[in-house]
């Protein structure tokens, strides 16, 4: 499944405090504001990132959300990692090894997360008085 | 018999051990359930009858914990002078008749039996005795014949690496934790949480594995799990979950709905509200992550911080934030928009059927995932389970 979007990859600063993360939703306000944006944020360079981090990004994919963009998370670095662990935010994010993943990934159908994961097939089951169907799941591996 | 120990911190006689510090301080000052490691050395020393425990450190006096005074005579050396400031130590306590003197580098935290290691020094009938594990490292615990002041004076001359004539040895084959790094000093708080060092926690045990110090608060909406230690004036409030041998030190505050999991806080720290902090060793605006070896600084005081040290100016900020949180609730009352959205009548609502019910169950196979779809099954959810739960 191809896209015609474009995918735009932006390096995050190495310190996202209240000042750089307000300069860098600057930056990316014409992004945000496109048709269905496609974001990677490479978060390699970060060593420092506080709540107006973490803010700045749930703001970002809450914008890029009500378009119906998508935006993904790119080598983050261990401190980012920390950062977004200990607030809860890393399971909002899909994040990828490398921002060449996180590209490649707004081409495939299957996200690259997934691939290694099982998925629930459902195995349908009809009760014998055909008042209705219930439906289970057994995983095996994709 | 007058026996004596002289407890040296701060310099270390190998690469290896060279960090030993923990967000500058002394690994050996931090608190490890309810107590600093030195506080629980000396200790130690006294119980197994040593009569006067000196503790020569080159720390700064500010770094020093509370509670000096009561656990043995403590000396400051001058930067570059503590291996001779340790001799004169030595010297005074053999100028006042001590027969034997216990030397010890914390260094690593052992499980030592030191009456036993006296006696097996004056069996040997050498003048000093080195205490090493099983594999032949040295401990940097020494028995010296109290009048051999010569050879006590070479051995701190050398910095504890050479010996004027020979040792004997004691090998301890106990208990050993190296303490150099922040994983060393959360593995100490899992062993005394766990039972399997000779520490016991400072606190009353409430239940079975849970040991609460003096004056510590727990939300009856907070969740303590087995084994865990609360220390003394800690604060967990409302809907917090600690587990899995996490210590939270003395005065540490855990805010609302933040999970802590196998965690050792520094005293005085501050947890915000909603965190999940797991696998960590937390305290002076850092975090050490230990499954990710690595170690954040937070200029940020909402997430960890620092809870103040002082009562009365702590009393005083909880009284400015109460008085600060009325007016505040009562401005946001009168001015702030109201996103409750206007609930259908109560008949209306017994009328419509639950959404549950709108579709008929046959549709269910249609918007089941399947692997030929290739989409994320959106009925797959994680759960995380915590103990009892």
């Amino acid at each position: 499944m191809e896209t015609s979007r474009p995918v735009i990859v932006k390096r995050m600063p190495d310190r996202l405090n209240q000042k750089q993360a307000r300069m860098f939703l600057r930056d990316i306000q014409p992004l945000l504001n496109t048709d269905r944006p496609q974001l990677v944020f490479d978060c390699s360079l970060i060593r420092q990132m506080d709540a107006a981090g973490v803010d700045m990004l749930l703001h970002c994919m809450a914008e890029i959300m009500k378009r119906d963009g998508e935006l993904k998370l790119a080598a983050v670095s261990p401190q980012a990692s920390v950062v977004l662990e200990l607030t809860r935010t890393d399971r909002l994010f899909e994040v990828f090894e490398t921002s060449g993943d996180a590209v490649r990934s707004f081409y495939r159908f299957l996200p690259n997360a997934m691939k290694n994961q099982p998925v629930l097939v459902p195995k349908v089951a009809h009760i014998a008085s055909g008042t209705g169907t219930t439906t289970d799941s057994a995983p095996i591996a994709a | 018999m007058d026996v004596r120990a002289i407890v040296v911190l701060g310099a270390s006689n190998s690469a290896e051990t060279t960090q030993e510090n923990i967000a500058g301080i002394p690994v050996a000052f931090a608190d490890v359930v309810g107590k600093p490691v030195i506080f629980r050395i000396v200790d130690d020393l006294r119980s197994n009858g040593v009569n006067l425990v000196s503790v020569v450190t080159d720390a700064a006096i500010k770094e020093w914990p509370n509670g000096t005074g009561s656990h043995g005579t403590w000396v400051h050396a001058p930067n570059d002078q503590l291996w001779r400031t340790v001799e004169h130590t030595f010297a005074d306590a053999s100028n006042a008749g001590a027969e034997l003197v216990l030397l010890l580098r914390v260094g690593a935290y052992a499980d030592i039996n030191y009456s036993d290691v006296l006696r097996a020094h004056i069996d040997q009938r050498h003048h000093v005795t080195r205490v090493i594990d099983e594999l032949g490292r040295s401990l940097d615990v020494y028995a010296i014949t109290g009048s051999r002041r010569n050879d006590a004076a070479y051995l701190f001359r050398h910095e504890l690496r050479q010996f004027r004539s020979g040792c004997k040895f004691y090998t301890h084959t106990g208990y050993l934790n190296s303490l150099a790094t922040a994983q060393d000093l959360r593995n100490l708080s899992i062993d005394a949480l766990m039972q399997r060092v000779h520490i016991v926690p400072e606190g009353e045990q409430i239940k079975p594995g849970v040991w609460v110090g003096r004056g510590a608060q727990i939300h009856r909406r907070a969740r303590v799990l087995s084994p865990a230690f609360i220390g003394a004036g800690a604060r967990v409030r409302a809907a917090a979950v600690i587990t899995r041998c996490t210590a939270l030190e003395h005065h540490t505050v855990v805010d609302c709905g933040t999970v802590v999991e196998n965690v050792t806080t520094l005293p005085h720290t501050y947890l915000g509200a909603g965190l999940d902090v797991t696998h960590a060793v937390v305290g002076r605006h850092r975090l050490w992550n230990l499954k990710r070896n690595v170690e954040v600084e937070f200029a940020d005081s909402r997430l960890i911080g620092e809870a103040i040290a002082n009562a009365p100016l702590r009393a005083l900020g909880s009284l400015v934030s109460l008085a600060s949180f009325l007016p505040a609730q009562l401005l946001r009352g009168i001015f702030a928009p109201s996103h409750r959205e206007s609930s259908p009548s109560l008949p209306e609502a017994i009328q419509s059927p639950a959404a549950a019910l709108e579709s008929p169950a046959t549709t269910l196979k249609a918007s089941a995932p399947s692997v030929d779809a290739g989409e994320f099954p959106a009925n797959l959810v994680i759960a995380r389970r915590y103990g009892n739960e």
